[in-house]
């Protein structure tokens, strides 16, 4: 029941937006930054890249807000354009000439900055080897497998949200999330 | 049971498991099977590899970035407006000085006492300020 | 007998003096109090929330009229759940720090759950809570489960 709140407040809350309230899309961007800049994180593993992606985000959100009509959940609509910005960037990033998909330098001081101060030295070299290959088996998913598998697993979408941000059936979408789960269990099997 | 890859509902009975939507009697089902057979356990499994990969916290400024990029895309459809159509000129340049005036947030907030007494910002105040409060550690008296 | 003599001579003519002292400088006493209560401030560590540091720095014309627009209960209880903010000792107020910026990650659905969790909590002695959390571990995510662990005070 307070899910169900929450979600139509949301829309709520981008019909105020649209009706000139700039201070509800404050309270959007207040529930919403941190999911979407993690989508985009996961997505394009570069933290300012997520950053720059998310802001583009919600500058669409925004600039659309005089056509917006809660015709879909607030969060499915807010992630279609999440992922198309996200396909987007990930698709002019393949063409660009000697693109490395991951900075790993950079990744190597992003990873620590997710770091628990309470863990110890090895226990932390544990969780960064980790994160690291899984971060890599998911980047080398499709882009929408990927995206599938993200909104799935750390946003909690529900398979008809998917299908709409991916505009397809929910059984396609459960099938691709199979396929992606598969190729991920093969990628991480060695891991205890 | 036959293995999620060899059966034809596969995909809806992973999805279902995942999604907690099976009754219990197929579930129970499912959990007798992954118990003897690694390559659908090893589909679950992967649900609980998924929680290493966490991401950095949203930097400071986020905001302020992003309000100012508002501020300027006003200002530059204003100008835009105000070339292409003079008659409406004055009533463009006052949106984009509201936009900008309602935008922009320097990152030194002590010399901004700009949060207008408006009943949504102080709702937000107000509902950090019980987040804030909830996420103090418990001591070890009950509720406050 | 001389010597006695001059040592009440002296002491009374010190201890007018140091009276005088407190006297004529009970201003620049109180403005050395209140500038190491302001140091002291300065040193705390902020609020993680901006919206509520941003607050606290209006100015109290500012802050009242904000305050107005609220219900008269719904005020006095975040004035005194503020008032407890910044009363909080430097190392919750780094708990804080590490605590409110992983709830604010979590989607509005999850962040509602783990506030009806916390609630629940603060009803429990510690020893049930570490129970109540172990049997719902499989309710919340890692990430949920190590804010409620750290709210509780309990180790993983």
């Amino acid at each position: 029941m307070e899910a169900a709140v929450a979600l139509e407040r949301d829309a709520q809350l981008m019909l105020r937006v649209r009706a000139g309230d700039d201070t509800s899309f404050a309270m959007l961007l207040e529930r919403h930054r941190g999911p979407v800049v993690h989508f985009l994180y996961r997505m394009v593993p570069n933290q300012a890249v997520s950053e720059e992606l998310a802001q583009e985000v919600f500058l669409r959100v925004y600039r659309s807000r005089a056509t917006y009509e809660p015709t879909a959940k607030f969060t499915t609509w807010l992630f279609r354009i999440a992922t198309h910005v996200a396909l987007n960037s990930i698709r002019d990033r393949k063409k660009e000439k000697g693109h490395e998909s991951l900075d790993e330098e950079l990744l190597d001081g992003m990873e620590r900055q997710v770091a628990d101060r309470q863990q110890t030295v090895e226990q932390e070299m544990v969780h960064e080897v980790k994160r690291r290959e899984v971060r890599q088996a998911i980047e080398a998913l499709p882009a929408k497998q990927r995206a599938a598998v993200l909104m799935h697993k750390y946003e909690g979408l529900d398979y008809s949200q998917i299908a709409a941000v991916l505009r397809c059936s929910e059984s396609a979408i459960k099938s691709l999330l199979f396929r992606a789960y598969e190729s991920l269990r093969g990628r991480l099997a060695h891991m205890a | 049971m036959i293995c999620l890859s060899r059966n034809e509902q596969g995909a809806e009975l992973l999805a279902s498991y995942l999604a907690r939507t099976l009754d219990t009697a197929a579930r129970a089902e499912l959990d007798g099977h992954f118990e003897t057979c690694t390559d659908c356990r090893g589909l679950v499994s992967v649900w609980e590899r998924l929680d290493e990969f966490k991401a950095p916290e949203v930097t400071p400024g986020f905001d302020a970035r992003l309000y100012a990029r508002i501020a300027a895309g006003e200002a530059r459809v204003s100008a835009w407006r105000r070339w292409l159509w003079p008659p409406v000129a004055p009533v463009a340049a006052a949106v984009a000085l509201a936009a900008l005036v309602l935008f922009i947030r320097p990152p030194d907030a002590a010399k901004q006492s700009s949060l207008t007494s408006n009943n949504a910002e102080i709702e937000l105040v107000a509902q950090a300020v019980d987040d804030l409060d909830l996420l103090i550690p418990l001591a070890d008296t009950r509720d406050r | 007998m001389r010597f006695l003599f001059t040592i009440a001579v002296v002491v009374a003519l010190a201890v007018p003096s140091v009276a005088q002292d407190n006297i004529l400088r009970p201003k620049a006493l109180r403005q050395q109090r209140l500038k190491q209560q302001k140091a002291q401030k300065q040193k705390m560590l902020p609020l993680p929330a901006p919206a509520v540091e941003r607050f606290l720095q209006m100015s109290p014309e500012d802050r009242e009229r904000a305050l107005a627009r609220l219900t008269p209960e719904r005020r006095q209880q975040v004035e005194e759940r503020l008032s407890r903010l910044e009363q909080l000792p430097a190392d919750q107020r780094q708990g804080l720090q590490d605590v409110y910026p992983a709830f604010m990650n979590l989607r509005p659905v999850r962040r509602q759950a783990v506030r009806q969790e916390i609630q629940l909590l603060r009803q429990l002695r510690p020893g049930e809570r570490r129970e109540r959390l172990n049997n719902n571990a499989a309710d919340f995510s890692p990430e949920e489960m190590e804010i409620l662990r750290k709210v509780a005070g309990l180790p993983e």
